[in-house]
């Protein structure tokens, strides 16, 4: 009788329950994430695009990578892409976060609370209204806020400063939604820091740039390597913003948009889809590549514990 | 030496809103405008240019008229704008909620990897991806019903609601998975094991059970979804075409592109239209989000 | 209900938790498992109860191998340290969840609660939810829950660990005389070894996953197969000591330094006697202040523990403590007189801990 009713509960019809549970999610990641890796390397190698249609395209190996080598406007996507990513990350994503995080832990309670606020906002914003603001706040004289606020008192030629300064901008506009992130992770590990270490720092009579220096960088390094690479990587993929900002006039095509406008949007109609995905496919690499060093860095495998329960 | 000690002292605030100052204005303007008939820095004037003149509330017909852009109902699109959300929001709710179940709490071969993949993936740059998304959507749209025969959302293929809404869940599942993992891994062992003497399966616990007890992540993981799908953008603009399948979104992306300065007034108001819930949302449950904000990843890291 | 175990053996990752144990518990008997925290009592509570599978060995309920069968077929009822009520469940949902789970009609459900409710008198608190009930009346209705299913084998994992000295003493009674008057079959694992010893038939002893003995409290006690157990059982625990054996005219002595010696009786003689250096044990309560008879030391200590004075001196070159009726009003400096009582002496081998006097 026991050996019977095992073997029954053994040969229970169907898949086990995890599977059920992990369905849904696996068929949406193999649908959205894998697929389309696999069809992004593969299209890459074949040139593909509006004019051939889906069914006269040919294979040309590795022509489309061999070509973005030697076409002269792939250096300035690649150092304007580097510089974007840089630039942004050192003052805002890092550096502004530093300093709104540091400021608003060491001012009252409900003030920092305020500010930090404020400097969620452009992260909740809609892309397109958080763009506009910022279209208008560089536009030309009389409409434009700088122009009226700071650049017409100063005695300055009023310009439009979102074409003018097109760099200055898609830095600003990203940066200004990128502080936060950094912003949120430095403030907890801010407040972390135990109380009697900021009072034995004051009692040593640190100044405020000593502190900073001496007790918040120190005890903040992992939340500043893990918000750099994690940046890093979302920069220098997302295009979003600049698309709406410039759509890459004015010198600010990005890597990513210039990939996206090969490929779905451009002013042609001809839309380029085998060169456009090996654009991309050299953002996937890297984004592979990086997503397993992180993986690796933070040894995220010791935090992943072993189930309590192994009935059923 | 006073002196001295009121600077260091103001010097952190004055730095501060010197630094947030492009944030308040840029917001301060938007609520002007949409009161304006035209704007000249934040100072709102009249045709003719006087200043202080011109307050209007003009700039909001377009909650009764047809938007001159599109040709079509701004509630249309509010309604179009509204489905994503929801949809986004119950799809990656749900979905994350029983893989995350699954990934904190059942022993299954392949746990690990599949826990690493969800991490690369979440940090994974994902719009690299939407090119050869593009693909698979048009490959969707070819199944007979489910791809363009859905009423409401369409179906799940190309240049349907169906479709951007799967889009948008599958991008934001490795967030959501994480997270619910993250609650679920803080339940006691003991609630589960004394449901399971009690007679419960593992699908019963899961939804009677563990899904009451971690309610707080719910909530937040439902907020932040549905404030991404009311204020996405570049999916719906990527993976849908026709104008009757604009959101709020892309109908603005397209009015800026037609626009010149001058008439930035409807512009603003219907930005402000659809930055309002959020806001509202917002206010409320601001505590909630800052965990989801920074990545879900926060004690990790 | 007839449990067996045999050959249970639960490793992770690897490592042994719970390694080859071997015990049977009888139809209606209340047996603990007792040992330190980490020593596997836990997880062989839970291979019973289903939620770990065994990794060799078997379990049997009635003769029957259960080893695959989900905790939900095994007919138990649980109740666990941290109390594990749903939260978000009224007591009256947390009572009869399991009722519900068999789809027993309505009227039979809030006919057994209320009889559990009565047994265990929550019968107020229906309406509340767990949240709102102290720590004591929480653990009444866990005990409840468990009950309310009839069950053929109740487990108990530490159930009083949370709760405070006075309610635990008070609970421990309880759960006994619940458990004599239902007589179901009873595990309860605990650490605490007077729980052990107050409220079960048998008590397994374990450690680092073994077996160290299963037998009844008195022997335990009075008789400890191991050095382990005659540390962990008794409460101020044993004296032990390293003694040299002396063998004088046909006469075992105890050489406890310093030219103390004293007799050991011919019922208590050491397996071995050529061992040399053993580890002698004497419980507190064996050792008594004499007039003028027994060893001359002066008291270093003297702790009021209530009912009994605790009393630390040198006998020999060895730090003791015994206990003494604290209406000799002894003080720290007295010079005293100790009697040991040599009949209830016990001596181990050191290198393995073994008893030479019962293993």
């Amino acid at each position: 009788m026991g050996k019977e009713t095992e073997e029954i509960r053994k040969i229970k019809p169907g898949r086990p329950d995890w599977f059920w549970f992990l369905f849904p999610s696996l068929l949406l990641i193999v649908l959205f994430f894998f697929l389309p890796i696999v069809i992004t390397l593969i299209i890459s190698g074949t040139n593909m695009s509006s004019t051939t249609g889906f069914h006269a395209w040919k294979w040309v190996g590795l022509n489309n990578f061999r070509k973005i080598a030697i076409l002269p406007e792939t250096a300035d996507h690649f150092w304007l892409t580097v510089k974007y990513v840089a630039v942004t990350l050192a003052f805002f994503n890092i550096g502004m976060a530093l300093v709104v995080s540091i400021i608003t832990t060491h001012i009252s309670r409900g003030t920092g609370f305020f500010f930090r606020a404020l400097w969620l906002l452009p992260r909740i914003t809609p892309t397109v209204t958080y763009v506009m603001m910022w279209k208008f706040l560089g536009a030309n004289a009389p409409y434009g806020v700088f122009n009226q606020l700071i650049i017409q008192p100063l005695g300055l030629a009023p310009q439009n400063w979102v074409a003018a300064s097109s760099f200055l901008f898609i830095v600003l506009v990203n940066g200004y939604i990128g502080a936060s992130f950094g912003m949120i992770i430095f403030t907890s590990a801010i407040e972390a820091i135990p109380k009697d270490i900021t009072i034995a720092s004051l009692v040593d009579g640190a100044s405020m740039l000593q502190r900073i220096r001496y007790v918040i960088l120190p005890y903040i390094k992992w939340p500043l390597l893990f918000v750099t690479t994690y940046q890093t990587l979302s920069l220098m993929t997302s295009f979003e913003q600049i698309m709406v900002l410039t759509d890459g006039q004015f010198n600010t095509e990005v890597w990513s948009l210039w990939a996206y406008h090969k490929a779905l949007q451009n002013y042609w109609g001809n839309f380029q889809w085998g060169f456009g995905n090996a654009l991309a496919a050299v953002l996937v690499v890297v984004g592979i590549i990086l997503g397993i060093i992180y993986l690796r860095y933070f040894k995220f495998n010791e935090l992943v514990q072993d189930p309590k329960i192994e009935s059923l | 030496m006073k002196i001295n000690k009121l600077f260091t002292k103001s010097f952190p605030y004055i730095l501060l809103i010197i630094l947030t100052l492009p944030i308040i204005l840029g917001y301060l303007w938007i609520v002007i405008t949409t009161f304006s008939t035209r704007i000249y820095g934040l100072i709102p004037v009249d045709q003719s240019g006087n200043y202080f003149r011109g307050l209007t509330l003009s700039n909001w017909t377009f909650l009764t008229d047809k938007t001159k852009t599109l040709n079509v109902s701004i509630w249309l699109l509010t309604f179009n704008t509204l489905i994503i959300a929801v949809g986004l929001t119950v799809g990656v709710v749900l979905i994350s909620m029983m893989a995350g179940y699954a990934l904190s709490r059942i022993k299954f071969p392949g746990r690990k990897p599949f826990l690493s993949l969800t991490l690369i993936l979440h940090s994974f740059p994902s719009v690299t991806l939407l090119i050869a998304i593009y693909f698979v959507l048009r490959w969707i749209a070819r199944i007979p019903i489910l791809g363009r025969g859905i009423p409401i959302i369409g179906g799940f293929g190309y240049n349907t609601l169906g479709g951007v809404i799967l889009v948008s869940i599958a991008l934001q599942l490795p967030l959501g998975i994480w997270l619910m993992k993250g609650f679920f891994d803080n339940v006691s062992w003991d609630l589960e094991r004394a449901a399971l003497i009690d007679g419960c399966s593992r699908w019963r616990t899961w939804w009677q059970i563990m899904v009451p007890q971690i309610m707080p992540g719910i909530a937040a993981l439902s907020i932040f979804s549905f404030m991404e799908g009311w204020k996405s953008f570049l999916i719906p603009y990527s993976f849908m075409t026709s104008h009757a399948r604009a959101t709020l979104s892309t109908l603005l992306n397209e009015m800026m592109s037609e626009s010149s300065p001058t008439d930035y007034g409807t512009l603003a108001a219907v930005g402000l239209f659809q930055l309002l819930p959020i806001i509202i949302f917002y206010l409320f449950t601001q505590k909630y989000l800052l965990n989801i904000f920074s990545g879900g990843v926060k004690g990790t890291a | 209900m007839k449990v067996d175990l045999i050959n249970l053996t639960k490793k992770f990752m690897g490592i042994t938790a719970v390694s080859s144990i071997n015990l049977d518990i009888k139809d209606g008997e209340f047996v603990a498992f007792l040992g330190p925290s980490g020593c596997g009592k836990t997880t062989t509570l839970l291979m019973i109860s289903g939620i770990y599978k065994p990794t060799t060995g078997d379990i049997l309920f009635e003769g029957e191998r259960v080893n695959h069968f989900p905790p939900k077929d095994r007919d138990i009822g649980m109740v666990f340290q941290s109390y594990a009520l749903y939260p978000h469940m009224t007591v009256y949902q947390n009572l009869v969840f399991s009722l519900m789970l068999k789809r027993r009609p309505k009227d039979e459900m809030k006919a057994e609660a209320k009889r559990v409710a009565d047994i265990m008198g929550i019968g107020t608190l229906l309406n509340r939810k767990p949240g709102q009930l102290s720590g004591g009346q929480q653990q009444r209705v866990a005990l409840g829950r468990a009950l309310i299913k009839q069950p053929k084998l109740l487990l108990f994992d530490e159930p009083l660990s949370n709760l405070d000295a006075r309610l635990r003493i008070s609970m421990r009674g309880e759960i006994k005389k619940l458990q004599n008057n239902l007589g179901i079959t009873s595990i309860y694992v605990t650490h605490d070894q007077i729980e052990a010893m107050t409220m079960a038939d048998r008590i397994a002893v374990i450690k680092d996953g073994i077996l160290q003995a299963y037998t009844v409290p008195e022997e335990l006690h009075d008789k400890p197969k191991t050095l382990f157990i005659a540390e962990f059982i008794g409460n101020p625990p044993m004296n032990l000591f390293e003694v040299k054996l002396l063998s004088e005219k046909g006469s075992l002595y105890a050489d406890l330094g310093k030219g103390v010696k004293i007799g050991i009786p011919k019922t208590r003689t050491p397996k071995d006697t050529q061992k040399g250096v053993i580890k002698m044990g004497i419980r507190p309560q064996d050792l008594h202040a004499g007039k003028d008879k027994g060893i001359k030391t002066v008291i270093e200590l003297v702790e009021p523990m209530g009912r009994d004075d605790l009393i630390v001196c040198q006998l020999g070159d060895k730090d003791i403590h015994f206990l003494t009726d604290p209406g000799l009003k002894l003080k720290t400096g007295n010079r005293i007189n100790i009697l040991p009582d040599m009949e209830k002496s016990q001596f181990f081998e050191i290198e393995t801990g073994k008893s030479l006097l019962w293993a």
